[in-house]
């Protein structure tokens, strides 16, 4: 006897004649056309559309804002603020598009993996064939050239 | 083995159908007790007498109204979950049934081989206090939009509608037929290229949800009248031992093929 096992609901849908209070997650994607006051947290996409309003942090792997968000955002794979979105609060994203048009207030910060360029700088090899490490290279400091120049030219 | 609830029939093709499912049963070598319900024995007092005598496989025969109260009376009658108990169903439609959509049978001599072949999938089911049980969506309908309230475990709304539907996985999705676009304007619209997203259609899915309208509405599951607003629900995910179709991998025509080669 065989048992299975019962399917996955499905995502979603604020419409915009909806006004929600609290913690809206959802382990599918989430579309907003309404007005949420809370969190909104999703493992996949979050569309927040022209028509709808969020006041509370909108977190997500792929955030579109094409409507208005007074919070914060964290998109892990990417961020798209379309031209009728209007973002007031902080925004965290590995991939950020800001189309023309759209407003955004607050601060930007850029998720980098920081193991993902590890190796990436570990990877990179010079003409000869040796590996170096371009962090490194970057944090050496630049010599005074100039500077040594016009004192050689005083004398 | 197999204990059989009949639907009491209403017109002679009701009769027909039986006749012809109890035909169908015995050449497939699933033939066990049958029963119908009558005003002298209730669906409960029937299923109450298949659990006593040892039956296993309890078999709706009847359309999805009928088959929707037999899982009620059969969760209703056991005090604890029995995986032994399972349930099978031999629809009397097959274009327009939740129910022959959930066994995936399209006519009546595949609904007795899946019976027999007996592949069963843990069916989830929704529960209404006081233990009203559903396998099939339960609807919500008034020409004029109301107001209803909606009270999920992180968070609450408002909103207004004119249909609501609420399915066994306990998804709601709800509509306000008046503030869409008519559908001459949605033509139209996609005539010229333009997309209409339906603005005002909103679905969520949870475990336990309370509903609650303004003014109060009756709740319809098969078009028939089982509560009023408001309601409290809640899913079960693996209550109901359901005997449905084996999944098959089958290139399109070849099925037919061999049947062919084979007569």
């Amino acid at each position: 006897m065989r048992i299975g096992t019962p399917e996955n609901g499905e995502g979603t849908v604020v419409g915009a004649n909806v006004r929600l209070q609290g913690t809206l997650k959802d382990t599918q994607d989430i579309t907003v056309h309404g007005t949420v006051e809370g969190d909104v947290v999703s493992s996949k996409s979050v569309f927040i559309t022209e028509s709808a309003t969020v006041k509370g942090p909108v977190i997500g792997e792929t955030v579109t804002i094409g409507g208005t968000v007074k919070g914060s955002i964290e998109a892990k794979v990417k961020l798209e603020i379309l031209p009728s979105g209007k973002v007031s609060g902080s925004i965290a994203a590995a991939t950020l598009i800001i189309n023309a048009g759209a407003q955004f207030n607050g601060k930007c910060g850029m998720q980098v993996d920081s193991k993902e360029t590890h190796t990436k700088s570990e990877e990179k090899t010079d003409v000869s064939g040796s590996k170096f490490d371009t962090s490194k290279e970057i944090a050496e400091p630049i010599a005074p050239i100039e500077k040594e120049k016009t004192d050689f030219e005083l004398e | 083995m197999y204990y059989y609830l009949l639907e009491p029939p209403k017109s002679r093709s009701d009769r027909i159908f039986q006749e012809q499912s109890k035909r169908f049963v015995t050449r497939f070598g699933v033939a066990g007790e049958m029963v119908t319900p009558n005003p002298a024995r209730s669906i409960d007092e029937l299923i109450e007498i298949a659990l006593a005598k040892g039956y296993v496989t309890i078999v709706s025969v009847g359309s999805d109204r009928f088959a929707n109260k037999v899982v009620s009376s059969l969760l209703g009658a056991l005090s604890s979950i029995d995986h032994r108990i399972v349930f099978g169903c031999i629809p009397r439609e097959y274009k327009n049934s939740t129910i022959a959509t959930l066994c995936h049978v399209t006519s009546l001599e595949q609904a007795c081989e899946v019976l027999r072949s007996r592949y069963i999938r843990v069916q989830p089911v929704g529960v209404i206090s006081p233990k009203k049980y559903f396998v099939t969506p339960l609807s919500l309908q008034s020409k004029e939009p109301f107001q209803m309230f909606a009270q999920f475990p992180d968070y609450q709304l408002i909103s207004d509608a004119t249909h609501i539907t609420l399915n066994p996985k306990l998804t709601l999705t709800w509509t306000n037929i008046h503030k869409q676009l008519s559908p001459f304007k949605k033509w139209t619209q996609e005539l010229f290229g333009k997309s209409t997203p339906d603005l005002y259609s909103s679905s969520f899915t949870s475990s336990t949800l309370t509903l609650e309208t303004n003014p109060h509405q009756s709740i319809f599951c098969e078009g028939e009248i089982i509560a009023k607003t408001p309601i409290q629900a809640t899913v079960i995910p693996d209550l109901l031992h359901f005997i449905v179709k084996r999944d098959t991998l089958s290139v399109q025509g070849k099925e037919e093929k061999d049947r062919q080669t084979a007569d």
